[in-house]
């Protein structure tokens, strides 16, 4: 393991708005690590391509949410709603980073959510985005899954109540963006933070050459991890694995042999925490 | 011919022997231990503390600076100490009706106990619920609960949502709800292509889709179910939870104040409400309701709930008593309603006011509970509402706080009810005679709640023994100040100036407060001339100047007389003219000045007209000293005949009321001299009233018009001739200024005491009054003889107009 590599700077953080509680909150996250990277921070709302079409359409009704009425679906009023949200998501990102020294953007983008999103995200070092949208349900989100499997830079998935003062995961490996994660966390962690490497190998001779490794990149870099070991990654492990431990973040590289977009994408459902994918 | 002898220098002031002291200076002197002068008093407030019936209440009445306060004061603190220390109060929460907060009575000190004790349950029962809360079994049970009905929700919608795939739809969330649309490639079909499917397919896809919603609509509607449901198993795992975690914290207190049984009752009700209300001890969580709304505002609106909900177990202990000894003993200065019967204070939050019993405040009467409450009458009664609300819980034996907005219906803010509190305290009112009188005579319930009248004297008798304690006194109130030891001249000139301000030889003023001031202001001239101890020329200094900062008026009206603005004439002779004497007061200061009244007479029908009246510039008192004229000399002259004259009597350049009878016997002097033609020398001034017999009665501020009239002549000059008629009664009034006593012993002026006009008369003109014989008739060179033929001839001349009127009209 080279201790000469170093992180690639994060500049500029995409944070993906749909003006849902969840979205609204990863703002938050958003803005704290844009602070912390001195990083520009970018809002992007997308309206939704689909919602513009099925409001055209002769045979489509809407079944309200809550009230379980069903109603005609207006052009103008879903574009209506559409404006309402940007504004809302936009507000709220001038809100948050009012009184910080954060450089801010904020643009509408009219497309198909996850095609456009992942447009943007070309231009970005690292993706924020909320775990679930408007769906209200506890799995991932159609978006994120997206993101989490294709985004092209680090990405993070994002869950209400989360913060940085809790216990930090890192999933080491020893692959090659292991390293980024490390340093990452190494950026992330706070005085308080507790951070944990889980070392990832199948025997327990290779479990502790890698700690070895840590351990010597941990020295240069002020770093005071514990450690964990698994023999092999699961989803469901790790994400139960943080709930126990009551961990905020778990930071994992995506080009690690061993992370699965399937294992990946059952982590991100099921974990209750943040989750940093470092590509 | 009458002789009156003027008055030797000893009887114009009374000393105080210096000599007959036996120290050196107040340092000497033990503090007076008991109560000079107030005798009365003392037994009325000792009956009035000793007995403990409804209605024994205490009205210490006298004037201001008496000394009633530190009186009543003293023997309530002396009595307390021995009684018992009173319980200690405390309002509660009621659970049943928030707005009717509970009193409860625990012993002294008790109170702040069981607050200190329900602050720790709180923070006790905060931290095993929140143990009790994060343990991994609730989160589990939680979670599991949660998980069941998210899964039968999302399980209901994935199935449908599996039914729309089938038939190419796809169920897609929009801002205000669910819509089913026709996809491809995961993209919702535009609708130009939509329109370019066959008839078919369009109406086989409509149709569908009107079955997918109504199925749809189907599963929305149990939603609402669902979440009752979810939140009736969660609220029973939270009950469980809570009722294992407090339990044994509740039964330690329950145990602790099992003497108490309004505190058992009261803990029972906190252990329900914390086991139906556990989320309030928790750190806020995200609740659904929150996602909506303005951020800010739901935080703010949760931390208000929170910290109101957490202050319902707190114990507001509206009275301490954990560092009393004995009973207390408490002064209202400021007796307005709320400081009397105590407050309900609100809080503005996010501009409301709202209120909880902990904002209940205590009055006077919660303080004074079991103990004494002093009040200033005139204060209590100046006050809106204070005098009701004072005579209504001495009444009804209870405090009841009731906010005086709600009272007279002027706001409509939500506010307490708190419970009333039984009272059992006795209340001292202080105040003026008048204000005793008055309560007495117009409200019906002053005498039947005030029945002890603790009358303060406003003087006392001028014994040696007395005047010993008066030296102890003073020794007392300078060591209460922390002023210099007096000297014994300083004493004795103090107790001089105290019999001088009751205007009694023979009295000393029980006027504390004025002698209090007399003392500091003569320490404050000691200190100036770094005298050590106060003498008496201090003391002398500070009684000028007092009379000098006081006498601007005084000095501008001699200086008109002076100016001869005002006519007053202070030798010669004039017939019909006396110079009467009169007292002004000015401020704090009262002063003499004379006043000159003539008299005019002619032929009329025997009024005496008294034109102050005749222009309403008289009182009643004046009308009536002048009628009392008419009536002498009616009685003396005219028995046989009728009283042919009409006279006018009037004060000269008098431009404001006239009131009193002490310039009677001047006016009657003036007449006297108007109808006989006898000059009267201007040298003298005449004061005191007259009766119908022609006896000379005392009169109201002597030595002010004493020295009044001699500070005139002084400055004209005195010429040896000059000085003042006044009552024989008044003699022992006199305590006169040393200027004035200086120029009597040098013969320089001269105060005559009179007993009767005769007397009086004689002085004033110099000619004997002369006494009637059996005949009545008196002899013609003495002035009565002079009046009498004067009348007579008055009566001759009316009867010969008389018949001269009855010829014509024949």
């Amino acid at each position: 393991m080279s201790s000469k590599e170093e992180p690639k700077p994060i500049r500029r953080i995409l944070v993906a708005l749909d003006a849902s509680p969840h979205s609204l909150a990863s703002l938050e996250m958003a803005a704290a690590m844009a602070e912390k990277f001195d990083a520009e921070l970018v809002g992007i709302y997308i309206e939704d391509i689909n919602l513009i079409r099925l409001a055209r359409l002769p045979i489509t009704r809407e079944v309200g949410f809550y009230s379980a009425s069903l109603r005609q679906v207006e052009l103008t009023h879903v574009e209506r709603q559409l404006r309402a949200q940007a504004r809302t998501a936009r507000r709220a990102l001038a809100l948050i980073v009012e009184g910080t020294q954060v450089p801010w953007t904020f643009r509408v983008a009219r497309g198909a959510i996850n095609t456009e999103l992942l447009t943007a995200a070309l231009d970005a070092d690292l993706l924020i985005l909320g775990k679930v949208g408007w769906s209200g349900r506890r799995q991932i989100g159609s978006t994120a899954q997206v993101a989490v499997i294709q985004s092209p830079h680090h990405t993070m998935i994002y869950q209400r109540g989360v913060d940085l003062q809790r216990p930090i995961l890192i999933i080491y490996d020893g692959s090659i963006t292991g390293e980024l994660a490390l340093a990452t966390a190494n950026q992330l962690k706070t005085e308080e933070s507790l951070v944990t490497v889980l070392i990832v190998a199948d025997v327990p001779e290779r479990a502790e050459t890698l700690k070895h490794d840590v351990m010597r990149w941990s020295q240069n870099h002020d770093l005071e991890p514990r450690f964990l070991w698994l023999s092999r990654i699961d989803g469901e492990l790790i994400a139960r694995l943080a709930w126990s431990e009551g961990f905020g973040l778990v930071i994992l590289p995506a080009e690690s042999g061993s992370l699965s977009d399937e294992i990946l994408l059952r982590l991100v459902d099921r974990a209750d925490c943040a989750v940093l994918i470092i590509r | 011919m009458v002789s009156v002898k003027p008055l030797q220098p000893e009887q114009l002031f009374r000393r105080c022997d210096p000599k007959q002291f036996t120290f050196e200076t107040t340092d000497d002197l033990p503090d007076l231990t008991e109560i000079i002068g107030q005798a009365r008093a003392t037994e009325a407030i000792h009956f009035g503390i000793g007995i403990q019936h409804e209605g024994y209440n205490v009205f210490a009445l006298g004037p201001s600076g008496a000394g009633k306060r530190s009186l009543v004061t003293q023997f309530f603190e002396e009595r307390a100490q021995s009684e018992p220390t009173p319980s200690e109060w405390c309002y509660i929460h009621n659970f049943e009706h928030d707005y009717k907060p509970h009193a409860i009575a625990l012993p002294a000190g008790m109170g702040s106990v069981f607050q200190r004790d329900m602050e720790q349950l709180v923070e006790e029962i905060r931290n095993s619920l929140t143990s009790a809360f994060d343990s991994d079994e609730y989160r589990a049970r939680r979670q599991d609960v949660e998980e069941e009905l998210q899964e039968k929700q999302e399980k209901s919608l994935e199935e449908i949502r599996n039914q729309a795939k089938e038939h190419g739809l796809s169920l897609i969330r929009t801002p205000g709800g669910l819509v089913f649309a026709p996809v491809r490639d995961g993209e919702v079909l535009p609708p130009e292509e939509f329109q370019k499917l066959p008839n078919e397919e369009r109406e086989r896809l409509e149709k569908n889709v009107e079955e997918l919603q109504e199925e749809l609509q189907t599963i929305l509607q149990k939603v609402p179910v669902w979440q009752r449901e979810l939140r009736n198993r969660v609220r029973q795992l939270n009950r469980e939870t809570t009722n294992f975690a407090v339990r044994g914290l509740m039964e330690e207190l329950r145990q602790k104040y099992e003497k108490f049984p309004e505190v058992v009752d009261y803990l029972n009700n906190v252990k329900k409400d914390v086991v139906e209300n556990a989320s309030d001890f928790l750190p806020n969580d995200e609740s659904p309701d929150d996602e909506s709304g303005n951020p800010l505002a739901a935080l703010m609106a949760r931390a208000r709930q929170t910290s109101s909900r957490m202050n319902r177990y707190q114990v507001n202990l509206l009275v301490d008593h954990h560092s009393s000894q004995g009973a207390p003993v408490v002064y209202e200065n400021n007796p307005t309603y709320q400081n009397l019967v105590g407050r309900v204070d609100h809080i503005a939050q996010m501009g409301a006011l709202t209120t909880d019993f902990t904002l209940i405040k205590p009055g006077a009467l919660h303080q004074a509970n079991g103990g004494y409450l002093i009040l200033d009458a005139r204060k209590v009664l100046q006050q809106p509402y204070s005098w009701e609300a004072l005579k209504r819980a001495l009444e009804s034996h209870q405090v009841g706080i009731e906010s005086l907005g709600q009272m007279l219906s002027l706001i409509s803010t939500a506010s307490l009810e708190p419970e009333p509190i039984p009272l059992d305290v006795k209340v001292a009112l202080l105040g003026d005679r008048m204000l005793y009188y008055m309560l007495s005579k117009l409200d019906p319930d002053f005498d039947e709640l005030f029945k002890v009248q603790v009358d303060f004297e406003d003087q006392m008798d001028r014994t040696t023994e007395n005047q010993d304690l008066y030296a102890q006194l003073i020794a007392t109130l300078i060591r209460k100040d922390g002023l210099r030891a007096f000297d014994r001249e300083a004493v004795a000139c103090v107790i001089e100036h105290s019999a001088r301000i009751v205007g009694d030889s023979e009295k000393l003023s029980t006027q504390i407060r004025d002698i209090s001031s007399l003392l500091r202001e003569a320490n404050y001239f000691a200190d100036q001339n770094s005298n050590r101890p106060v003498t008496s020329t201090d003391v002398k200094r500070a009684i000028d100047a007092q009379i000098r900062r006081a006498d601007r008026v005084k000095q501008r009206m001699q200086e008109n007389i002076l100016r001869n603005m005002i006519f007053i004439d202070t030798e010669g002779t004039e017939v019909g003219q006396v110079n009467g004497l009169s007292v002004i007061q000015s401020g704090n200061l009262a002063f003499g000045t004379p006043s000159r009244i003539t008299a005019r007479v002619r032929l009329g029908e025997g009024e005496v007209i008294d034109i102050e009246r005749e222009v309403e510039l008289s009182g009643p008192i004046h009308s009536k000293g002048v009628l009392i004229l008419t009536g002498f000399l009616g009685a003396r002259y005219a028995t046989d005949r009728p009283l042919s004259l009409s006279a006018s009597l009037v004060f000269e350049q008098s431009y404001s009321g006239v009131e009193g009878d002490s310039a009677s016997s001047t006016e009657l002097y003036a007449l006297l001299s108007a109808i006989s033609e006898v000059p009267i020398k201007q040298s003298l001034a005449v004061t005191g009233s007259v009766n119908q017999h022609g006896h000379i009665q005392a009169i109201g501020g002597v030595n002010e018009k004493v020295e009044g009239y001699f500070d005139i002549c002084m400055h004209r000059g005195l010429t040896g001739e000059q000085g003042v008629l006044i009552p024989t009664s008044n003699v022992k009034n006199l305590m006169l200024r040393q200027d004035v006593v200086d120029a009597i012993r040098s013969g320089q002026f001269h105060i005559y005491p009179i007993e009767t006009i005769d007397q009086g008369i004689e002085v004033l003109t110099g000619i004997p009054a002369g006494e009637a014989d059996e005949g009545g008739n008196y002899p013609p060179d003495t002035v009565n003889g002079r009046v009498q033929a004067k009348l007579a001839k008055l009566a001759e001349k009316r009867q010969e107009f008389s018949e001269t009127a009855k010829d014509k009209a024949k």
